[in-house]
């Protein structure tokens, strides 16, 4: 699992749409989507998913629709 | 402007807005939609682009500029295509009484992409209290707009979620 999808703290996303958004998209847990929400918040981002190049895109793809900062890059 | 705009119903959810309402909804979703084709991005990871139209075509990767710029490439066409189609379910469907589970979608989406874009307009901080607006301040207009969405989505959110 080479590429890691980070979601980036912006100032404008409510944090009770940034969690419906997690467990829309990746199918977690009201309480994992809370927790990865309150990382991005204090620590400025958080990783929410893994996988190969071409999944990685299209997570960041689908993050970019619901307007969520998103980036991938390869996860050390 | 209570938490009563929305209801759920089963797998639906129940719309309550004023006229006022859809009639601002309305004017604001046809300024994005006229924006976003009238700034039709380019492809070029970012140049041409309006800034207030930033934050709805961010990049993907961030220190790999010739990744992002094939990524823009690929996919900004779509993003952009996706934006537009979730405007017009929108549009279409502000006099409904209810709202499916794709029209909710769009619903979100779309009430979120007015907040992103007036949101990089403004400027706006976290911090930011809409208790301190003069709401007779014709200025301070788009700032009340900002959180007005806000409210509403979350509402939607809150109605979704129960």
């Amino acid at each position: 699992m080479p590429w890691v999808v980070l979601v980036w703290n912006d100032p404008i996303n409510l944090m009770s749409y940034v969690v419906f958004v997690f467990q829309k998209l990746f199918g977690y847990s009201e309480a994992k989507a809370t927790e990865l929400m309150l990382d991005v918040h204090n620590k400025g981002r958080a990783a929410v998913a893994w996988g190969s190049r071409e999944k990685a895109e299209l997570d960041v793809f689908r993050l970019h629709e619901y307007g969520l900062w998103a980036t991938m890059q390869k996860d050390n | 402007m209570s938490g009563t705009r929305f209801g759920a119903r089963g797998s639906l959810v129940s719309v309550h807005l004023a006229d006022w309402e859809r009639r601002l909804l309305a004017e604001m979703v046809g300024e994005l939609r006229s924006n976003l084709l009238d700034h039709t991005p380019a492809r070029d990871g970012g140049d041409g682009l309006d800034p207030s139209l930033r934050r709805l075509f961010p990049p993907a990767y961030l220190s790999d500029p010739d990744r992002d710029a094939e990524y823009q490439r690929l996919m900004r066409d779509e993003l952009l295509a996706e934006r537009l189609d979730h405007l017009d379910l929108l549009d279409g469907t502000l006099a409904a009484g209810h709202l499916d589970d794709e029209q909710i979608t769009a619903w979100m989406q779309g009430l979120n992409e007015l907040r992103l874009v007036l949101g990089t307009q403004l400027d706006i901080s976290e911090e930011d209290d809409p208790a301190e607006i003069d709401p007779h301040d014709p200025a301070q207009r788009p700032r009340l707009r900002y959180h007005y969405l806000g409210g509403l989505l979350a509402e939607l959110i809150d109605a979704t979620t129960a």
